[in-house]
């Protein structure tokens, strides 16, 4: 038998391993110092939570709770906003009409520059989300990549121009700057210059030097790496993806 | 458990919220009584510090004010407050990015503790730098598998148990849990 993953050590601990199996392991820890060892530390440090003290809260903490709950009780709640709302709306009748027309106009107003501005800027190259990732988008991050054996971290993405009508302007801008960073055209890609797709699309470790200026520019790569695993590169179209995959 | 005690709870945990929605201020006091320290210990072993662990608390039971009228019973209201909670660190930890590395330098601070009447003077000493050891090596490990340790080892709550606190599945919780107590395994075998 190879030498059993930490999971199975953890759970066997937990004892919720299958009869079969914990046998297996059982015999496999007889033989093997190593696993056994490690699975002593395990239960160690499982010995050493479960002796932590239990802390009393302080005590100005629930004073301060009840105070602050008192004031909460006492604010208007949304029904009642609402409800102050729509008598302030029936008493100003004649408001709603004037109000809709103008939020109508606004609305097409809208509509019209909008499309106007596409079809100025349609065919203009574009990076986006060149920023590292926000606090909103990280959670989702964290959560995916330990629960899939593969994840597509969106941690850098860049986008490409939307058409292919405007081949003379793609022409003119064979690079592009952002905070101090440089982008040359690849294909339909901007790619950070330094940056070697050919290679990088293959599955990359944590210590490949392209990586590592990766994780300089993206905090949330380190974080990753903390996990264990490697990462590559996926070309979909006209975004580049840093993809994720954990230690199976 | 015996399931009647256990639809009693479930019951009575309604009722507390019922009595909550319908503005009955008696209502927070007790479900503070009832949660006030677990929340707080779990707040403390996630922050490290017991002033954040303060401030945290406050935030969670805040929310759990605002929220508790939502509560319709599919879950423990135990379970709930869990959930509440882990939501509410899990955004300070996103907001915080930095608090990782202010852990290491203030995880010291975490012995300001009452010492245990019922323990000798050389043991009160030896579980001090034991749990110093432990919330430091705690604040080191990622927040993602501090939550699932800090629900297993130190609260007890079960694996589907911790799998509906984090809305994850048992596999990920399985997981997540291993390399929890693995890496604190290695930090603390290091430091020793």
């Amino acid at each position: 038998m190879s030498h059993p993953s930490v999971e199975r050590l953890s759970t066997y601990l937990d004892e919720r391993l299958v009869e079969a199996e914990r046998r297996r392991l059982e015999s496999h820890l007889e033989e093997c110092s190593e696993c056994h060892q490690r699975l002593q530390g395990m239960r160690r440090v499982m010995q050493r939570l479960e002796t932590l003290d239990q802390q009393a809260p302080p005590p100005h903490l629930g004073l301060l709770l009840r105070r602050l709950a008192a004031q909460q009780a006492t604010r208007p709640t949304l029904v009642d906003k609402l409800e102050k709302g729509a008598r302030r709306i029936t008493v100003q009748a004649t408001v709603a009409p004037v109000f809709a027309v103008v939020l109508a106009l606004a609305l097409i107003i809208y509509l019209l520059s909008w499309g106007i501005h596409r079809q100025e800027h349609g065919n203009i190259p574009v990076i986006l989300e060149m920023e590292p990732m926000s606090a909103a988008e990280e959670a989702p991050v964290a959560e995916e990549t330990a629960a899939k054996s593969e994840v597509g971290a969106r941690v850098g993405a860049v986008s490409a121009p939307a058409s292919e009508n405007a081949p003379e302007k793609r022409d003119r801008q064979p690079e592009r700057r952002r905070a101090g960073r440089t982008f040359l055209r690849h294909g339909e890609t901007w790619i950070e210059e330094g940056l070697d797709l050919e290679g990088a699309v293959d599955q990359l470790s944590f210590d490949d030097p392209v990586v590592q200026s990766w994780v300089q520019i993206y905090p949330e790569l380190g974080e990753l790496q903390s996990l264990g695993g490697t990462i590559r590169l996926r070309v979909e179209g006209r975004v580049v993806e840093i993809v994720f995959s954990p230690v199976p | 458990m015996s399931i009647v005690s256990a639809s009693t709870m479930a019951t009575t945990d309604q009722e507390l919220a019922e009595r909550h929605r319908y503005g009955d201020p008696e209502a927070f006091e007790e479900l503070y009584d009832r949660f006030g320290t677990m929340v707080y210990n779990l707040a403390l072993r996630m922050t490290g510090k017991p002033e954040d662990a303060a401030d945290l608390c406050q935030d969670i039971f805040l929310k759990i004010y605002r929220h508790l009228g939502t509560f319709h019973g599919r879950s423990s209201l135990r379970t709930w407050v869990y959930r509440v909670a882990m939501n509410c660190c899990h955004s300070r930890f996103r907001r915080q990015r930095s608090w990782r590395s202010r852990l290491l330098v203030d995880a010291v601070e975490i012995l300001e503790r009452v010492p245990d009447e019922r323990r000798s003077p050389e043991d009160n000493a030896l579980a001090q730098g034991t749990a110093e050891l432990v919330t430091e090596a705690l604040s080191r490990i990622p927040g993602v598998y501090r939550q699932a340790v800090v629900l297993c080892d130190i609260e007890g709550l079960s694996y589907e148990e911790i799998g509906e606190v984090l809305g994850i599945r048992l596999g990920t919780v399985r997981s997540r849990i291993a390399r929890g107590r693995d890496r604190l395994r290695a930090l603390l075998e290091e430091s020793s």
